[in-house]
Protein backbone atom coordinates (compact mmCIF):
# COMPACT_ATOMS: atom_id res chain seq x y z
CA UNK A 1 0.00 0.00 0.00
CA UNK A 2 1.02 3.55 -0.60
CA UNK A 3 3.05 4.81 2.35
CA UNK A 4 1.23 8.15 2.38
CA UNK A 5 -2.13 6.40 2.53
CA UNK A 6 -1.05 4.34 5.51
CA UNK A 7 0.08 7.52 7.25
CA UNK A 8 -3.27 9.23 6.60
CA UNK A 9 -5.27 6.24 7.78
CA UNK A 10 -3.17 6.09 10.95
CA UNK A 11 -3.79 9.76 11.64
CA UNK A 12 -7.50 9.29 11.04
CA UNK A 13 -7.61 6.38 13.47
CA UNK A 14 -5.71 8.42 16.05
CA UNK A 15 -8.33 11.17 15.84
CA UNK A 16 -11.11 8.61 16.23
CA UNK A 17 -9.45 7.06 19.27
CA UNK A 18 -8.95 10.47 20.88
CA UNK A 19 -12.63 11.29 20.30
CA UNK A 20 -13.66 7.97 21.84
CA UNK A 21 -11.49 8.58 24.90
CA UNK A 22 -12.93 12.09 25.31
CA UNK A 23 -16.47 10.70 25.25
CA UNK A 24 -15.55 8.04 27.82
CA UNK A 25 -13.68 10.37 30.18
CA UNK A 26 -16.65 11.44 32.33
CA UNK A 27 -17.10 7.77 33.22
CA UNK A 28 -13.79 7.60 35.00
CA UNK A 29 -13.42 10.97 36.69
CA UNK A 30 -14.14 11.28 40.40
CA UNK A 31 -17.89 11.25 40.80
CA UNK A 32 -18.05 14.51 42.76
CA UNK A 33 -16.20 16.41 40.03
CA UNK A 34 -18.27 16.87 36.88
CA UNK A 35 -16.57 18.54 33.89
CA UNK A 36 -14.09 20.13 36.24
CA UNK A 37 -16.66 21.48 38.70
CA UNK A 38 -16.96 20.15 42.25
CA UNK A 39 -20.45 19.28 43.39
CA UNK A 40 -21.69 17.79 46.69
CA UNK A 41 -21.77 13.99 46.68
CA UNK A 42 -25.48 13.75 47.30
CA UNK A 43 -26.32 15.77 44.18
CA UNK A 44 -24.39 13.60 41.74
CA UNK A 45 -27.45 11.88 40.29
CA UNK A 46 -29.53 14.99 39.73
CA UNK A 47 -31.36 15.27 36.42
CA UNK A 48 -29.72 18.49 35.30
CA UNK A 49 -26.30 16.92 35.59
CA UNK A 50 -27.37 13.84 33.67
CA UNK A 51 -28.63 16.16 30.94
CA UNK A 52 -25.31 17.99 30.73
CA UNK A 53 -23.46 14.67 30.51
CA UNK A 54 -25.69 13.48 27.68
CA UNK A 55 -25.20 16.78 25.86
CA UNK A 56 -21.42 16.34 26.17
CA UNK A 57 -21.58 13.05 24.26
CA UNK A 58 -23.78 14.63 21.58
CA UNK A 59 -21.46 17.64 21.23
CA UNK A 60 -18.47 15.37 20.76
CA UNK A 61 -20.22 13.52 17.96
CA UNK A 62 -21.81 16.55 16.27
CA UNK A 63 -18.69 18.72 16.40
CA UNK A 64 -15.94 16.11 16.56
CA UNK A 65 -16.86 13.89 13.61
CA UNK A 66 -17.07 16.65 10.94
CA UNK A 67 -13.73 18.04 12.10
CA UNK A 68 -12.12 14.60 11.98
CA UNK A 69 -13.31 14.21 8.39
CA UNK A 70 -12.11 17.72 7.50
CA UNK A 71 -8.69 17.26 9.11
CA UNK A 72 -8.20 13.83 7.55
CA UNK A 73 -8.95 15.24 4.12
CA UNK A 74 -6.51 18.10 4.74
CA UNK A 75 -3.85 15.61 5.81
CA UNK A 76 -4.42 13.51 2.71
CA UNK A 77 -4.26 16.49 0.36
CA UNK A 78 -1.27 18.23 1.90
CA UNK A 79 0.71 15.48 3.53
CA UNK A 80 3.55 17.40 5.21
CA UNK A 81 4.80 18.03 8.72
CA UNK A 82 3.15 21.45 8.87
CA UNK A 83 -0.33 20.14 8.05
CA UNK A 84 -0.05 17.22 10.45
CA UNK A 85 1.03 19.56 13.25
CA UNK A 86 -1.78 21.96 12.44
CA UNK A 87 -4.51 19.33 12.37
CA UNK A 88 -3.21 17.68 15.55
CA UNK A 89 -3.09 20.86 17.60
CA UNK A 90 -6.37 22.06 16.09
CA UNK A 91 -8.07 18.82 17.07
CA UNK A 92 -6.80 19.06 20.64
CA UNK A 93 -8.09 22.62 20.75
CA UNK A 94 -11.50 21.58 19.40
CA UNK A 95 -11.69 18.84 22.06
CA UNK A 96 -10.99 21.48 24.69
CA UNK A 97 -13.75 23.73 23.31
CA UNK A 98 -16.24 20.84 23.49
CA UNK A 99 -15.23 20.30 27.14
CA UNK A 100 -15.54 24.05 27.73
CA UNK A 101 -19.21 24.02 26.70
CA UNK A 102 -20.02 21.44 29.38
CA UNK A 103 -17.77 23.17 31.93
CA UNK A 104 -19.69 26.43 31.43
CA UNK A 105 -23.02 24.63 31.75
CA UNK A 106 -21.88 23.06 35.05
CA UNK A 107 -20.63 26.39 36.41
CA UNK A 108 -23.97 28.05 35.63
CA UNK A 109 -25.86 25.20 37.25
CA UNK A 110 -23.73 25.35 40.38
CA UNK A 111 -24.07 29.10 40.84
CA UNK A 112 -27.84 28.84 40.36
CA UNK A 113 -28.25 26.04 42.85
CA UNK A 114 -26.02 27.28 45.69
CA UNK A 115 -25.33 23.68 46.67
CA UNK A 116 -22.44 24.32 49.02
CA UNK A 117 -24.20 26.77 51.26
CA UNK A 118 -24.63 25.58 54.81
CA UNK A 119 -22.52 22.46 54.45
CA UNK A 120 -19.51 21.94 56.67
CA UNK A 121 -16.53 21.96 54.33
CA UNK A 122 -13.46 20.13 55.46
CA UNK A 123 -10.26 18.68 54.12
CA UNK A 124 -9.64 15.19 55.47
CA UNK A 125 -6.11 13.83 55.72
CA UNK A 126 -5.00 10.41 56.94
CA UNK A 127 -1.68 10.81 58.78
CA UNK A 128 -0.48 7.26 58.14
CA UNK A 129 -1.30 7.58 54.41
CA UNK A 130 0.70 10.81 54.42
CA UNK A 131 3.74 9.01 55.74
CA UNK A 132 3.54 5.92 53.58
CA UNK A 133 2.79 7.33 50.13
CA UNK A 134 5.95 5.95 48.59
CA UNK A 135 5.20 2.52 50.07
CA UNK A 136 2.04 2.31 48.03
CA UNK A 137 4.02 2.02 44.83
CA UNK A 138 5.24 -1.30 43.51
CA UNK A 139 8.83 -2.07 44.38
CA UNK A 140 11.37 0.18 42.68
CA UNK A 141 13.48 -2.90 41.94
CA UNK A 142 11.07 -3.74 39.12
CA UNK A 143 12.85 -1.04 37.13
CA UNK A 144 15.81 -3.39 36.92
CA UNK A 145 13.94 -5.21 34.16
CA UNK A 146 13.97 -2.32 31.68
CA UNK A 147 17.56 -1.60 32.77
CA UNK A 148 18.57 -5.14 31.83
CA UNK A 149 16.88 -4.77 28.45
CA UNK A 150 18.92 -1.62 27.80
CA UNK A 151 22.13 -3.45 28.67
CA UNK A 152 21.17 -6.26 26.28
CA UNK A 153 20.75 -3.65 23.53
CA UNK A 154 24.21 -2.26 24.18
CA UNK A 155 25.73 -5.74 24.16
CA UNK A 156 23.97 -6.60 20.90
CA UNK A 157 25.31 -3.40 19.37
CA UNK A 158 28.91 -4.23 20.29
CA UNK A 159 28.55 -7.86 19.23
CA UNK A 160 27.20 -7.16 15.76
CA UNK A 161 28.99 -3.88 15.03
CA UNK A 162 31.67 -5.42 12.85
CA UNK A 163 29.15 -7.07 10.55
CA UNK A 164 27.70 -3.72 9.51
CA UNK A 165 28.40 -2.12 6.11
CA UNK A 166 29.88 1.39 5.87
CA UNK A 167 26.50 2.89 5.12
CA UNK A 168 23.99 1.50 7.63
CA UNK A 169 20.26 1.50 6.83
CA UNK A 170 18.53 2.92 9.88
CA UNK A 171 15.06 3.91 8.70
CA UNK A 172 12.42 2.02 6.78
CA UNK A 173 8.97 2.92 5.55
CA UNK A 174 5.88 0.75 6.04
CA UNK A 175 6.60 -1.29 2.92
CA UNK A 176 10.14 -2.15 4.00
CA UNK A 177 12.04 0.20 1.68
CA UNK A 178 15.07 1.85 3.20
CA UNK A 179 14.48 5.58 3.72
CA UNK A 180 17.44 6.61 5.87
CA UNK A 181 21.11 5.77 6.32
CA UNK A 182 23.80 6.55 8.85
CA UNK A 183 27.53 6.19 8.55
CA UNK A 184 29.02 3.44 10.64
CA UNK A 185 30.41 4.79 13.92
CA UNK A 186 30.68 3.63 17.53
CA UNK A 187 28.02 6.17 18.43
CA UNK A 188 25.47 4.15 16.47
CA UNK A 189 25.66 1.46 19.16
CA UNK A 190 24.48 4.00 21.71
CA UNK A 191 21.67 5.68 19.82
CA UNK A 192 18.88 3.24 20.64
CA UNK A 193 20.09 2.68 24.24
CA UNK A 194 20.17 6.43 24.84
CA UNK A 195 16.57 6.68 23.63
CA UNK A 196 15.67 3.78 25.90
CA UNK A 197 17.42 5.35 28.87
CA UNK A 198 15.57 8.60 28.26
CA UNK A 199 12.13 6.97 27.98
CA UNK A 200 12.75 4.67 30.96
CA UNK A 201 13.78 7.71 32.96
CA UNK A 202 10.54 9.48 32.02
CA UNK A 203 8.46 6.51 33.18
CA UNK A 204 10.52 6.41 36.37
CA UNK A 205 9.81 10.08 37.06
CA UNK A 206 6.08 9.52 36.59
CA UNK A 207 6.35 6.50 38.92
CA UNK A 208 8.02 8.67 41.57
CA UNK A 209 5.52 11.46 40.93
CA UNK A 210 2.67 9.11 41.80
CA UNK A 211 4.29 8.64 45.19
CA UNK A 212 4.79 12.35 45.74
CA UNK A 213 1.33 13.47 44.74
CA UNK A 214 -1.05 15.08 47.18
CA UNK A 215 -3.38 12.90 49.20
CA UNK A 216 -6.97 13.61 48.22
CA UNK A 217 -9.54 11.68 50.18
CA UNK A 218 -13.26 12.12 50.42
CA UNK A 219 -14.53 13.52 53.70
CA UNK A 220 -17.76 11.57 53.50
CA UNK A 221 -16.20 8.09 53.74
CA UNK A 222 -12.50 8.59 54.51
CA UNK A 223 -11.53 4.99 55.32
CA UNK A 224 -12.88 3.62 52.04
CA UNK A 225 -11.40 6.56 50.16
CA UNK A 226 -7.92 5.79 51.56
CA UNK A 227 -8.12 2.14 50.46
CA UNK A 228 -9.35 3.02 46.97
CA UNK A 229 -6.67 5.66 46.57
CA UNK A 230 -3.94 3.17 47.53
CA UNK A 231 -5.16 0.73 44.89
CA UNK A 232 -5.21 3.56 42.34
CA UNK A 233 -1.61 4.58 43.05
CA UNK A 234 -0.32 1.04 43.18
CA UNK A 235 -1.97 0.00 39.91
CA UNK A 236 -0.69 2.95 37.90
CA UNK A 237 2.81 2.62 39.35
CA UNK A 238 2.82 -1.01 38.17
CA UNK A 239 1.57 0.14 34.78
CA UNK A 240 4.54 2.52 34.52
CA UNK A 241 6.93 -0.38 35.02
CA UNK A 242 5.11 -2.49 32.44
CA UNK A 243 5.03 0.39 29.98
CA UNK A 244 8.78 0.97 30.42
CA UNK A 245 9.48 -2.72 29.77
CA UNK A 246 7.23 -2.90 26.70
CA UNK A 247 8.63 0.33 25.21
CA UNK A 248 12.20 -0.90 25.67
CA UNK A 249 11.29 -4.22 24.04
CA UNK A 250 9.80 -2.36 21.08
CA UNK A 251 12.97 -0.31 20.68
CA UNK A 252 14.97 -3.52 20.95
CA UNK A 253 13.24 -4.66 17.76
CA UNK A 254 14.73 -1.55 16.12
CA UNK A 255 18.20 -2.45 17.42
CA UNK A 256 17.79 -5.97 16.06
CA UNK A 257 16.85 -4.54 12.65
CA UNK A 258 19.68 -1.99 12.48
CA UNK A 259 22.37 -4.40 13.66
CA UNK A 260 20.94 -7.33 11.67
CA UNK A 261 21.05 -9.61 14.70
CA UNK A 262 18.58 -11.77 12.86
CA UNK A 263 16.38 -11.09 9.90
CA UNK A 264 13.23 -9.29 10.97
CA UNK A 265 10.61 -9.35 8.27
CA UNK A 266 8.90 -6.11 7.49
CA UNK A 267 5.47 -7.57 8.19
CA UNK A 268 6.64 -8.77 11.59
CA UNK A 269 7.88 -5.35 12.69
CA UNK A 270 4.74 -3.61 11.41
CA UNK A 271 2.59 -6.07 13.34
CA UNK A 272 4.66 -5.60 16.48
CA UNK A 273 4.34 -1.83 16.31
CA UNK A 274 0.59 -2.02 15.67
CA UNK A 275 0.12 -4.53 18.47
CA UNK A 276 2.09 -2.33 20.86
CA UNK A 277 -0.04 0.71 20.09
CA UNK A 278 -3.37 -1.14 20.33
CA UNK A 279 -2.52 -3.00 23.52
CA UNK A 280 -1.25 0.17 25.18
CA UNK A 281 -4.34 2.18 24.33
CA UNK A 282 -6.84 -0.56 25.17
CA UNK A 283 -5.16 -1.57 28.41
CA UNK A 284 -4.98 1.99 29.70
CA UNK A 285 -8.66 2.57 28.88
CA UNK A 286 -9.65 -0.66 30.64
CA UNK A 287 -7.52 0.16 33.68
CA UNK A 288 -8.95 3.69 33.76
CA UNK A 289 -12.48 2.27 33.72
CA UNK A 290 -11.99 -0.38 36.36
CA UNK A 291 -10.24 1.88 38.84
CA UNK A 292 -11.41 5.40 38.02
CA UNK A 293 -9.61 8.57 38.98
CA UNK A 294 -8.43 8.30 42.57
CA UNK A 295 -10.00 4.86 42.81
CA UNK A 296 -13.54 6.22 42.49
CA UNK A 297 -14.82 3.38 40.27
CA UNK A 298 -13.77 0.68 42.73
CA UNK A 299 -16.72 -0.81 44.59
CA UNK A 300 -16.38 -2.24 48.06
CA UNK A 301 -19.14 -4.30 49.64
CA UNK A 302 -18.97 -2.04 52.65
CA UNK A 303 -19.51 1.16 50.66
CA UNK A 304 -21.85 3.61 52.31
CA UNK A 305 -21.74 1.96 55.74
CA UNK A 306 -19.50 4.54 57.35
CA UNK A 307 -20.71 7.50 55.33
CA UNK A 308 -20.98 10.85 57.07
CA UNK A 309 -23.35 12.77 54.83
CA UNK A 310 -23.20 16.09 56.66
CA UNK A 311 -19.55 16.48 55.77
CA UNK A 312 -18.52 17.71 52.38
CA UNK A 313 -15.19 18.26 50.77
CA UNK A 314 -13.89 21.80 50.66
CA UNK A 315 -15.05 23.60 47.54
CA UNK A 316 -11.74 24.30 45.83
CA UNK A 317 -13.05 25.32 42.39
CA UNK A 318 -11.41 28.72 42.72
CA UNK A 319 -7.93 27.21 42.49
CA UNK A 320 -8.67 25.62 39.11
CA UNK A 321 -8.24 28.18 36.33
CA UNK A 322 -8.92 28.13 32.58
CA UNK A 323 -12.16 26.16 32.62
CA UNK A 324 -11.04 24.29 35.74
CA UNK A 325 -8.24 22.57 33.87
CA UNK A 326 -5.10 24.01 35.49
CA UNK A 327 -4.43 23.98 39.24
CA UNK A 328 -3.05 27.27 40.55
CA UNK A 329 -2.68 27.55 44.31
CA UNK A 330 0.23 29.50 45.75
CA UNK A 331 -0.61 28.45 49.30
CA UNK A 332 -0.40 24.76 48.50
CA UNK A 333 3.14 23.39 48.72
CA UNK A 334 2.30 20.23 46.78
CA UNK A 335 3.62 19.87 43.23
CA UNK A 336 1.46 17.06 41.83
CA UNK A 337 -2.30 16.98 42.36
CA UNK A 338 -4.97 14.80 40.76
CA UNK A 339 -6.38 16.03 37.47
CA UNK A 340 -10.01 17.05 37.47
CA UNK A 341 -10.97 15.83 34.00
CA UNK A 342 -9.15 12.67 33.07
CA UNK A 343 -6.92 10.09 34.69
CA UNK A 344 -3.68 11.01 36.34
CA UNK A 345 -2.03 13.97 37.86
CA UNK A 346 -1.29 17.55 36.94
CA UNK A 347 1.13 20.16 38.21
CA UNK A 348 0.44 23.01 40.61
CA UNK A 349 1.21 26.13 38.57
CA UNK A 350 1.14 28.19 41.77
CA UNK A 351 4.45 26.73 42.82
CA UNK A 352 7.37 28.34 41.02
CA UNK A 353 8.84 24.92 40.22
CA UNK A 354 5.46 23.94 38.77
CA UNK A 355 5.27 27.03 36.59
CA UNK A 356 8.86 26.39 35.47
CA UNK A 357 7.92 22.86 34.41
CA UNK A 358 4.94 24.10 32.39
CA UNK A 359 7.07 26.71 30.64
CA UNK A 360 9.86 24.18 30.13
CA UNK A 361 7.50 21.76 28.42
CA UNK A 362 6.15 24.46 26.10
CA UNK A 363 9.68 25.58 25.20
CA UNK A 364 10.71 21.95 24.60
CA UNK A 365 7.77 21.40 22.24
CA UNK A 366 8.44 24.60 20.29
CA UNK A 367 12.16 23.85 19.97
CA UNK A 368 11.49 20.26 18.86
CA UNK A 369 9.04 21.42 16.20
CA UNK A 370 11.44 24.12 15.02
CA UNK A 371 14.27 21.60 14.70
CA UNK A 372 12.04 19.17 12.82
CA UNK A 373 10.82 21.85 10.42
CA UNK A 374 14.25 23.34 9.75
CA UNK A 375 16.09 20.05 9.33
CA UNK A 376 13.37 18.92 6.92
CA UNK A 377 14.17 21.82 4.57
CA UNK B 1 -5.43 8.83 62.20
CA UNK B 2 -7.80 11.11 60.34
CA UNK B 3 -7.35 14.86 60.61
CA UNK B 4 -10.17 17.15 59.46
CA UNK B 5 -9.40 20.78 58.77
CA UNK B 6 -12.21 23.30 58.38
CA UNK B 7 -10.91 26.18 56.29
CA UNK B 8 -13.94 28.37 57.05
CA UNK B 9 -13.69 28.00 60.82
CA UNK B 10 -12.80 30.86 63.14
CA UNK B 11 -10.30 28.62 64.84
CA UNK B 12 -6.91 28.95 63.14
CA UNK B 13 -5.70 25.90 61.23
CA UNK B 14 -2.61 25.32 63.39
CA UNK B 15 -4.87 25.25 66.44
CA UNK B 16 -7.25 22.76 64.79
CA UNK B 17 -4.26 20.54 64.00
CA UNK B 18 -2.80 20.85 67.48
CA UNK B 19 -6.11 19.96 69.13
CA UNK B 20 -6.83 17.02 66.85
CA UNK B 21 -3.41 15.51 67.46
CA UNK B 22 -3.95 15.80 71.22
CA UNK B 23 -7.42 14.26 70.89
CA UNK B 24 -5.92 11.55 68.70
CA UNK B 25 -3.33 10.64 71.33
CA UNK B 26 -5.97 10.66 74.06
CA UNK B 27 -8.32 8.37 72.16
CA UNK B 28 -5.56 5.98 71.14
CA UNK B 29 -5.92 6.70 67.43
CA UNK B 30 -2.35 7.93 67.66
CA UNK B 31 -0.29 5.51 69.69
CA UNK B 32 2.58 6.55 71.90
CA UNK B 33 5.75 6.36 69.86
CA UNK B 34 3.88 6.44 66.53
CA UNK B 35 5.37 8.47 63.71
CA UNK B 36 3.60 11.47 62.27
CA UNK B 37 4.19 12.71 58.76
CA UNK B 38 6.95 15.25 58.26
CA UNK B 39 6.06 18.94 58.22
CA UNK B 40 6.34 19.04 54.44
CA UNK B 41 4.29 15.88 53.84
CA UNK B 42 1.45 17.01 56.08
CA UNK B 43 1.47 20.56 54.69
CA UNK B 44 1.29 19.23 51.13
CA UNK B 45 -1.53 16.83 51.88
CA UNK B 46 -3.67 19.41 53.66
CA UNK B 47 -2.68 22.07 51.16
CA UNK B 48 -1.40 24.67 53.62
CA UNK B 49 1.82 26.54 54.26
CA UNK B 50 4.66 24.65 55.97
CA UNK B 51 4.84 27.35 58.66
CA UNK B 52 1.32 26.48 59.81
CA UNK B 53 2.17 22.82 60.35
CA UNK B 54 5.47 23.83 61.91
CA UNK B 55 3.66 26.04 64.39
CA UNK B 56 1.37 23.19 65.44
CA UNK B 57 4.23 20.71 65.75
CA UNK B 58 6.35 23.19 67.72
CA UNK B 59 3.54 23.92 70.15
CA UNK B 60 3.04 20.18 70.70
CA UNK B 61 6.78 19.70 71.09
CA UNK B 62 7.14 22.40 73.74
CA UNK B 63 4.22 20.90 75.66
CA UNK B 64 5.92 17.52 75.55
CA UNK B 65 3.51 15.59 73.30
CA UNK B 66 5.81 15.26 70.30
CA UNK B 67 9.49 14.64 69.78
CA UNK B 68 10.79 16.19 66.61
CA UNK B 69 14.04 14.71 65.37
CA UNK B 70 15.82 15.68 62.19
CA UNK B 71 16.37 12.08 61.19
CA UNK B 72 13.22 10.29 62.30
CA UNK B 73 10.84 13.23 61.92
CA UNK B 74 7.90 13.85 64.22
CA UNK B 75 7.09 11.11 66.70
CA UNK B 76 4.49 10.98 69.47
CA UNK B 77 6.29 10.96 72.83
CA UNK B 78 6.81 7.67 74.56
CA UNK B 79 5.79 9.23 77.85
CA UNK B 80 3.13 11.84 78.28
CA UNK B 81 3.81 15.16 80.00
CA UNK B 82 2.87 15.55 83.64
CA UNK B 83 0.21 17.99 84.67
CA UNK B 84 1.84 21.34 85.40
CA UNK B 85 0.67 24.30 87.40
CA UNK B 86 0.36 26.21 84.17
CA UNK B 87 -1.90 23.54 82.69
CA UNK B 88 -4.04 23.39 85.85
CA UNK B 89 -4.52 27.11 85.63
CA UNK B 90 -5.51 26.89 81.95
CA UNK B 91 -7.95 24.04 82.70
CA UNK B 92 -9.52 26.08 85.49
CA UNK B 93 -9.89 29.16 83.29
CA UNK B 94 -11.37 27.27 80.33
CA UNK B 95 -13.85 25.40 82.48
CA UNK B 96 -14.84 28.56 84.33
CA UNK B 97 -15.71 30.29 81.08
CA UNK B 98 -17.56 27.30 79.60
CA UNK B 99 -19.51 26.45 82.75
CA UNK B 100 -20.56 30.04 83.24
CA UNK B 101 -21.78 30.42 79.68
CA UNK B 102 -23.52 27.02 79.82
CA UNK B 103 -25.28 28.07 83.00
CA UNK B 104 -26.41 31.30 81.39
CA UNK B 105 -27.87 29.30 78.58
CA UNK B 106 -29.84 27.13 80.97
CA UNK B 107 -27.62 24.10 81.45
CA UNK B 108 -27.82 22.45 84.88
CA UNK B 109 -24.90 20.93 86.80
CA UNK B 110 -26.10 17.39 85.96
CA UNK B 111 -26.22 18.22 82.24
CA UNK B 112 -22.66 19.46 82.34
CA UNK B 113 -21.39 16.49 84.37
CA UNK B 114 -23.22 14.05 82.07
CA UNK B 115 -21.69 15.74 79.06
CA UNK B 116 -18.23 15.43 80.59
CA UNK B 117 -18.62 11.77 81.32
CA UNK B 118 -20.06 11.05 77.86
CA UNK B 119 -17.10 12.72 76.22
CA UNK B 120 -14.71 10.83 78.47
CA UNK B 121 -16.34 7.49 77.63
CA UNK B 122 -16.40 8.29 73.91
CA UNK B 123 -12.82 9.46 73.53
CA UNK B 124 -10.81 7.99 76.34
CA UNK B 125 -10.81 4.33 75.41
CA UNK B 126 -7.56 3.36 77.05
CA UNK B 127 -7.12 3.24 80.79
CA UNK B 128 -3.87 4.49 82.28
Amino acid sequence: MNDNLIMCISLFLIFVIILAINILTPKFTRKEIVFGVRIPEDKIDSDEIKHIKAQFVKNNLIIGIPFIILFSMLNYSFLNVGMILFTTFAFVFISFLIYLISNRAMKNLKSQKLWFQGKKQVVTVDTSFSRSKSNMLVSVWFFLIPAVIIIVNIILGYMYYDTLPYKVPTQWDFSGNVTGYQFKSRFLIWEMPITQIFTTFMFFIVYKGIGWSKQQISSIDPEASVKKNSIFRRSWSMYMVIFAVVTNLLLTVATVQIFRVFNVSNTFSNIIILAFVLVTILSSIVLAFKIGQGGSNIRFKSDGENAKPDFGDKDDDKYWIIANSIYYNKNDPSLFVEKRFGIGWTINAGRSLGMAIYIGIIVFVIVTIAIAVFSGK
Amino acid sequence: MLVQIDFESEMPIYEQLRRQIIEGIASGNLELGESLPSVRQLAEDIGINLHTVNKAYNALKSDGYLNVDRRTGAVVSGTLPESTEEFDKKLNEEFTYLICEAHLRGKKMEDILDLCSDIFKQYIKKDK
